[in-house]
């Protein structure tokens, strides 16, 4: 069907793009803004820019790396994201093979309890963690794990929102495949490795950056799990920042824009994957 | 047969002391304020140096996350720590929850009586003794020298018996700002604004207490006479005179100050330090001011340190603590911070020592006499973090222009709901 | 339930062995996802005495929280949060989708823009936030004021202070709601749609007749999802008000994080998570009831069921 674009259409057209910029500009001017002063040399020039709006409103009159000086020779800033790289990158390794496991499991075994089993997985995907933060702060506790690398870790390894992801890829595997991979005589964790991990690279990256990210935006939990200099992480230190060195606008500035410089540098190249993985686990079948 | 018992008898007693010693060998785990840093390093040197085998590590949280800090471990029961820094009305919650050791057994009557006898009993709870005080802590009056030239105001006297009132405060907070033809200088400020510790000795001055002698009371206390009375004060002075200034937290007063924003900044002493080091501030220091129909109250009390109930090694921990507390360490901590001391013998010298002759040191002298006479301390309470956290919460409200009774009696309400559970 | 479909992708063989594949991610999921829950439950009917003891309360905790003035307010506050955020949030998201549902270039770029605030955690999104809205130095101000809007005292009004963190919680969630939602725009079949044009029908009600209906099932994931999320939102409060100011922005979960963190009553958090923990459940049984099937299966067994089988 030709339909003539008309005034109507035209103007709908326009007012379509500038709704679009607008909405863009305003989910990125936080982000921006934030970024272009963490490379100012002073924090006075955050402000002599605010009254009287212009283009250095969002270029530094002289690109600096003072802020980033100050971040990492005064407050030592590489620890927390060291330590935020190595839970995320455990939890990333542990959580493959123990999801993903279980994924196999869902999706290539009949056994009583498959349903009702897989329910529970998906029900614990979808508490909140605020909910159970509490009691699992008690319950660490009795295993006295607190304070350590580990109590970091070990409670967001299994997810179930993870083990659905595998499970709904594995099923689209035929089970000829795994049929005559048995017959040569294969066990099952060579069936898992060795047949189904090569052909499951994409459920691994999605999966592997959805864990990543959980991880690293995580706050509440290292917030009462494990605070001490040598394992704090990113989050909690830019929690710190707020309030006590309100007048270093600066330092806080670079702190944030190397604090998402990651997860969105690995989120836009793999975004493909880390989209599909968050929209199949909305979608009805 | 006798002979042999003999021997070993005497093996034993010798070697004895090398099994006591043993125990004063390890590692201390110190839950210590990061803005304490630079003078602990100096006293933690000092004690491994002379206790060989042993090491201090710390631990450290901002002020405004040291007590959320101290909750959570102590409340998981965690073992890792030895040594905690306490605040004075903590002790008693503390203690009443399982968090810290009785250190009776480690501190003898005549090392508990080289502090001062207030601070001994906020460091103790139900008869038993559980954390000296590291320090003692006063408020004077700071001024800036300029900002009253220009209003041709002269400088108000260091002595207590010219004390000036709030009152007057405030007249001559709306000369100096008059004369200043700045906008954003204020007359008066607080440095812990909105904080009880800080805001409390205004509703002393004019009779009124933060919580009942049970600890657990507030109707009648918080919505009392002299609270409203003194919050009314507080809120006109932000909102109708104008003459203090708003949205400036407690960790930018100071700043604020050494900026040359404010006339008047009630602080306490050890920050003579940072006003030394600014250049070109001139400043002086006056008695906390009182309320013209009420007495003359300044602040007191401040952090004491005690031992982990969880702690692997209490023994060494008490060690530390007495080093720290009266010991070698006092005396580096307390040079280091240019802190106020809660020694007697200490207190003593500040009379004494020329040192003390001079400013700014000469503001020990006039802490010393109004730790004797004017110095009231905050209210003892189980609930004191719930106490706490209301009432600065309804300060700050005040503050920001919430009307004073209404505000006072919802914060009765749910305090007495809240402190309930310690009944 | 699932019957043996021909052609079924199921190993019938070896029945027994799943579980030992299925065993560590069971036991971390027991153990650290679902034993708290009860935990929680059980320990709201206990209390701590002198010296640490524990001993049973009943319903006191409860008794105690209900006629505690800043509880109900927060009640009240997480209530209010929740009935303009979750809707504000969904129809954002609902719009932005649709907007982004069609191929005209630079849509794709508009996509990759819009899931930044995505990877953004919450901390990030308030401190960067708090400092634009500060009243004195912040750039929002600034540019209301070049608007000739009067500047506005944003986070230090007990008026506007719940409103901010509302902004800063759509700013973050709408783009992750989004994702969603597009995924399901796009597995609508658009020959629904031409059917529709050749009969003639005008946008809206191309959109409500046609549109929301197929997207049932992600708005509904979407709506009970956002919902259980936001009813435990505090860090925007723990990190930026402190419940304030006078109780503005005092959320229930802030409550229990206070009682647990600040107060080491944890008793009395646990009662407060248990009460969210009922407002939890009885909002989404509202929201299925709702939203259930007129006909046939009924929607719960579909949201479950969605997981369950091909």
């Amino acid at each position: 069907m030709i339909t003539k674009r008309g005034v109507k259409e035209k103007t709908l057209d326009v007012l379509y793009y500038v709704t679009l910029l607008t909405i863009v500009c305003f989910a990125l001017f936080p982000v921006l803004w934030s970024v272009s002063n963490s490379f100012r040399a002073e924090n006075s020039e955050i402000f002599k820019h605010i009254s009287k709006l212009s283009v250095y409103t969002f270029i530094p009159e002289k690109f600096s790396l003072n802020s980033y000086r100050n971040l990492f020779v005064d407050n030592q800033f590489h620890r927390p994201l060291l330590n935020s790289w190595i839970v995320a990158v455990l939890t990333v390794f542990f959580g493959f093979i123990v999801n993903g496991l279980a994924g196999f499991a869902f999706a290539k075994f009949k056994f009583k309890g498959n349903g009702l089993l897989f329910s529970i997985y998906l029900f614990s995907f979808m508490i909140p963690f605020e909910m159970i933060a509490i009691p699992l702060y008690k319950t660490t506790g009795a295993f006295g794990i607190l304070e350590t690398r580990v109590a970091l870790i070990l409670p967001m390894i299994a997810n179930g929102m993870i083990v659905f992801l595998y499970r709904q890829f594995f099923q689209d595997i035929p089970d000829a495949l795994i049929e005559s991979a048995y017959i040569d005589g294969a066990g099952l964790l060579r069936v898992f490795f060795q047949l189904l991990v090569p052909l499951s690279k994409p459920v691994i990256i999605s999966a592997s950056l959805m864990i990543f990210i959980q991880q690293w935006d995580a706050f509440l939990w290292p917030l009462v799990a494990a605070t001490n200099k040598s394992l704090k992480v990113v989050q909690v230190a830019i929690s710190e920042f707020t309030g006590e060195f309100t007048v270093q606008w600066g330092t806080i500035f670079a702190a944030t824009t190397i604090a998402i410089a990651i997860p969105i540098g690995i989120l836009i190249p793999l975004q493909k994957f880390y989209i599909q993985g968050i929209s199949s686990t909305g979608l009805k079948e | 047969m006798k002979k042999l018992f003999f021997i070993v008898l005497v093996c034993a007693l010798a070697l004895a002391p090398a099994f006591a010693a043993d125990t004063m060998k390890g590692t201390i785990r110190f839950l210590t304020m990061a803005e304490y840093h630079n003078a602990l390093e100096g006293v933690i040197k000092a004690f491994e140096a002379s206790h060989p085998g042993v090491t201090i590590e710390t631990e450290e949280f901002p002020f405004a996350q040291l007590f959320d800090a101290i909750e959570i471990k102590l409340g998981s029961r965690n073992s890792k720590f030895d040594v905690i820094l306490t605040d004075a009305t903590m002790v008693s919650g503390y203690a009443y929850r399982g968090f810290i050791a009785p250190l009776d057994e480690y501190f003898t009557t005549a090392e508990k009586s080289k502090f001062t006898p207030a601070l001994v009993n906020s460091g103790s709870f139900q008869g038993e003794f559980y954390a000296p005080p590291l320090k003692n802590s006063c408020h004077v009056l700071w001024y800036n020298k300029k900002l009253l030239d220009k209003a041709g105001i002269p400088y108000p006297s260091a002595d207590p018996k010219n004390r000036m009132t709030w009152e007057e405060v405030v007249d001559i907070s709306k000369k100096v700002m008059a004369a200043s033809g700045d906008s954003t200088i204020y007359g008066l400020t607080f440095e812990q604004i909105s904080r009880p510790y800080q805001i409390l000795p205004l509703i002393n001055s004019l009779g009124g207490v933060g919580i009942g002698p049970d600890g657990i009371t507030v109707d009648g206390y918080v919505n009392g006479e002299g609270f409203v009375k003194a919050m009314q004060w507080y809120s006109d002075i932000h909102n109708t005179l104008k003459i203090a200034p708003k949205g400036i937290a407690p960790s930018e007063t100071v700043g604020q100050f050494t900026a040359g924003k404010i006339a008047f900044l009630s602080a306490n002493l050890f920050d003579y330090k940072t006003f030394e080091k600014t250049t070109g501030l001139q400043y002086g220091y006056a008695p906390l001011p009182y309320f013209k129909d009420g007495k003359p109250v300044t602040p007191t009390d401040s952090f004491h340190v005690s031992v982990s109930n969880y702690s692997k090694n209490k023994a060494l921990a008490a060690e530390f603590v007495k080093y720290l507390t009266f010991g070698e360490g006092s005396d580096i901590y307390l040079e280091k911070q240019g802190e106020f001391s809660a020694r007697i013998d200490v207190l003593n010298s500040y009379s004494t020592d020329l040192k003390y002759n001079s400013f700014p040191f000469s503001a020990f002298r006039l802490a010393a006499q109004e730790a004797k006479t004017t110095a009231f301390p905050r209210p003892l309470s189980l609930g004191y973090r719930e106490w706490e956290s209301v009432i600065t919460a309804t300060m700050e409200d005040i503050r920001n222009g919430a009307d004073v009774k209404p505000a006072l009696d919802k914060a009765v309400k749910t305090l007495t709901t809240q402190l309930s559970i310690y009944r | 339930m699932s019957g043996i479909k021909p052609g079924s992708k199921r190993f019938i063989r070896r029945g027994y062995k799943p579980f030992l594949l299925l065993l560590p991610s069971f036991a971390l999921i027991a153990v650290f996802k679902v034993y708290p829950i009860f935990y929680s439950v059980i320990g709201s009917f206990l209390m701590r005495g002198a010296r640490g003891v524990i001993k049973f309360a009943g319903l006191k905790n409860f008794k105690m929280i209900f006629t505690d003035p800043s509880i109900l307010n927060s009640i009240w506050v997480t209530i209010k949060f929740n009935l303009i955020t979750v809707p504000l949030q969904i129809v954002l998201a609902l719009i932005f989708a649709l907007m982004l549902n069609r191929r005209i270039r630079f849509v794709q770029t508009a996509r990759t823009l819009l899931y930044i605030p995505v990877a953004i955690n919450m901390i990030i999104a308030s401190t960067i936030w708090n400092m634009m809205l500060n009243p004195s130095s912040g750039p929002a101000n600034a540019i209301l004021g070049v608007l000739g809007i009067p500047p506005q005292p944003f986070l230090t009004s007990s008026r506007q202070a719940l409103w901010v963190i509302i902004i800063i919680c759509c700013w973050k969630g709408v783009s992750y709601w989004m994702l969603f939602l597009l995924a399901g725009l796009q597995n609508i079949n658009s020959s629904i749609y031409e059917a529709g044009r050749i009969d003639g029908t005008t946008f809206f009600s191309e959109l409500f007749s046609l549109t929301i209906p197929m997207l049932k099932n992600s708005l509904v994931f979407v709506i009970v999802s956002d919902t259980m999320i936001n009813l435990f939102m505090f860090i925007p409060a723990y990190l930026l008000t402190g419940g304030g100011p006078e109780g503005s922005t005092d959320t229930l979960m802030y409550e229990a994080y206070r009682a647990a963190f600040k107060f080491s009553n944890y008793n009395r958090s646990y009662a407060i998570v248990t009460v969210l923990m009922l407002m939890t459940f009885i909002v989404i049984g509202l929201q299925f009831y709702f939203f259930r099937d007129s006909r046939g299966s009924g929607f719960k067994r579909r949201f479950l069921r969605r997981g369950m089988e091909k």
